[in-house]
């Protein structure tokens, strides 16, 4: 394949951003087609090169003839749009795939076009497949956070309590982040209890309400994932709405030996799909 | 503009090749397209580092290819490999089967600096039917006088200093013996005096006073004026040097739009 570092411009961000792009080689295949297209999104603390460098994607990817599109985003971000913070969700769901289009040969056609991705990215992939079925073939999440987003054990009174405090910063960075990004991306905790669309089981019930035609959906997660029982709960959640879906889940925890075993499961999965809807 | 850095299997080099790409942000595809070609001891790094290429061919609409060659001449070499059946046709199929480039003649563009210009002057004159205009800086355009001076010194004298050396091998490996250059496809000088001027792609060719290449620009010339073959010719104060290139660089983009054909006509 060929692999291309990209730094473009973001109107959407006023920023510069990097996207990470493996392309079929098209010499060899003589790639006069648009190319179908997988974007893969990265998890919380990651950023655009982390599938590259932590799995072999591009080697993956090359079986399949599939352009893989890796876009960067903020962690806590959620693949948002922030309240109080950047447009990520914009960035993502609009501008990268009108990059795509713009700079390379993508396909735009949705039998030709899937997401995945892990954790946060997870989460990110469902949650753009559930607001723009119609763009998605199916959509995959690995170990997503798929469940509440509220930080573990934190009410709105601890977030209102802890952020902008300095001793607490320095103390806990890492809870003292977590609980500034919820903020930043959700406002109040309120504010996410009633934001329909954060909320993707709120979303698959939207959706179907309103007759759209689901992406075909691809979960899986390990047992020893601390997300492990949000993934479980929403397999039966969507298993109850009468949702098909594949649900996987086998010895693992969040961890890249799981994310490199499933990535490959997933495209071999998207494979399938794509033969049977070629027969 | 957009600024990528592609990495790609190469069937001619029969290896992995890197490419730094530069596509327009304003206005849709297919873009008028630059081959822009690097120096001897540059890569495809190096105009995006040492020069403005970005901010210039941004106001031309103008994608940007910067391939690299090491020290090769861009030759099909007679002792290594394809170089210039790379960047000659692997490299415009793999940029057009990747991004929205232009085929047309009209669009389709080559520069270079030093060996790059040398490179650059080689792509137009042998193919004439694929480029609106090739640029040359500072290029090393007569070679015949390297070539042959550093065979002669090779043969004269025992040791060579380490740096001439090194300077005759590779001409050596590039194109062979004096004899094998000489009337070659390599021989900018026997490809311009074959050339009929009514098929020449639009030249620009640039050179510092001051730069020790000024004389194999200047026998180049000549015979461009004995076959009547235009060119657009500018000399000034500058040696072998980025700060002649860059500006150069600008100069010869203006002038792609003026005379050369080019018509991005963006303006940011």
């Amino acid at each position: 394949m060929a692999v291309i570092h990209g730094n473009f411009y973001s109107k959407t961000l006023e920023n510069g951003v990097q996207i990470e792009i493996a392309l079929p080689e098209p010499i060899r295949d003589g790639a006069k087609e648009p190319l179908p297209v997988l974007y893969l999104l990265h998890g919380n603390s990651d950023d655009a090169t982390v599938w590259q460098r932590r799995t072999s994607i591009e080697r993956y990817a090359d079986q399949y003839g599939m352009a893989v599109v890796m876009p960067g985003v903020q962690r806590g971000s959620a693949y948002t749009d922030q309240v109080n913070g950047e447009a990520w969700y914009t960035y993502i769901a609009q501008e990268v795939p009108d990059m795509a289009r713009r700079y390379l040969k993508i396909s735009q056609r949705r039998e030709d076009t899937f997401v995945a991705g892990l954790s946060m990215g997870g989460y990110g992939a469902m949650h753009w497949a559930l607001r723009e079925p119609q763009r998605f073939r199916a959509a995959i999440t690995l170990s997503g956070a798929v469940g509440s987003r509220i930080p573990t054990g934190y009410s709105l009174s601890d977030i209102k309590r802890t952020s902008g405090q300095d001793r607490q910063k320095r103390e806990n960075r890492e809870s003292y982040a977590i609980r500034t990004e919820f903020a930043m991306t959700y406002g109040s905790v309120e504010q996410y209890l009633q934001n329909d669309d954060a909320h993707l089981i709120r979303q698959v019930k939207a959706a179907l309400r309103e007759g759209k035609k689901l992406p075909d959906l691809y979960m899986a997660c390990g047992t020893e994932d601390f997300l492990y029982d949000a993934n479980a709960q929403l397999h039966e959640q969507l298993t109850a709405l009468g949702v098909a879906h594949t649900y996987r889940e086998g010895p693992g925890a969040h961890n890249w030996a799981f994310w490199d075993h499933w990535i490959q499961d997933a495209l071999a999965w998207i494979a399938r799909l794509r033969q049977a809807d070629a027969i | 503009m957009a600024l990528l850095d592609v990495h790609f299997f190469s069937q001619v080099l029969m290896n992995q090749a890197a490419v730094s790409v530069l596509l327009p942000d304003e206005g849709e595809g297919p873009f008028p397209v630059l081959y822009l070609l690097h120096g001897i001891s540059n890569d495809h790094t190096h105009w995006v580092r040492k020069s403005n290429i970005e901010r210039y061919a941004a106001a031309h609409g103008l994608a940007v290819i910067m391939p690299s060659v090491g020290r090769s001449y861009y030759a099909d070499q007679k002792v290594g490999y394809d170089y210039f059946t790379y960047v000659a046709q692997e490299l415009p199929q793999a940029m057009g089967a990747m991004f929205p480039l232009s085929q047309r003649r009209a669009d389709t563009f080559a520069a270079g600096l030093s060996m790059g210009g040398y490179g650059a002057i080689k792509l137009a004159l042998n193919n004439p039917e694929r480029y609106a205009a090739a640029v040359s800086l500072s290029g090393c355009l007569d070679l015949a006088g390297l070539v042959d001076g550093l065979a002669a010194q090779g043969l004269a004298a025992q040791p060579l200093p380490e740096k001439l050396k090194r300077g005759a091998e590779e001409l050596k490996r590039a194109f062979g013996s004096p004899e094998e250059f000489a009337g070659s496809d390599n021989d900018l000088m026997g490809l311009a005096d074959r050339m009929d001027p009514a098929c020449c792609p639009a030249l620009y060719l640039a050179c510092g006073t001051e730069d020790p290449l000024m004389h194999c620009n200047r026998s180049f010339t000549a015979l461009l004026d004995r076959k009547g073959i235009p060119y657009t010719w500018f000399e000034g104060p500058g040696g072998h040097e980025w700060d002649f290139w860059d500006s150069q660089i600008r100069r010869a983009l203006d002038w792609m739009e003026e005379e050369g054909g080019l018509h991005g006509g963006h303006t940011r």
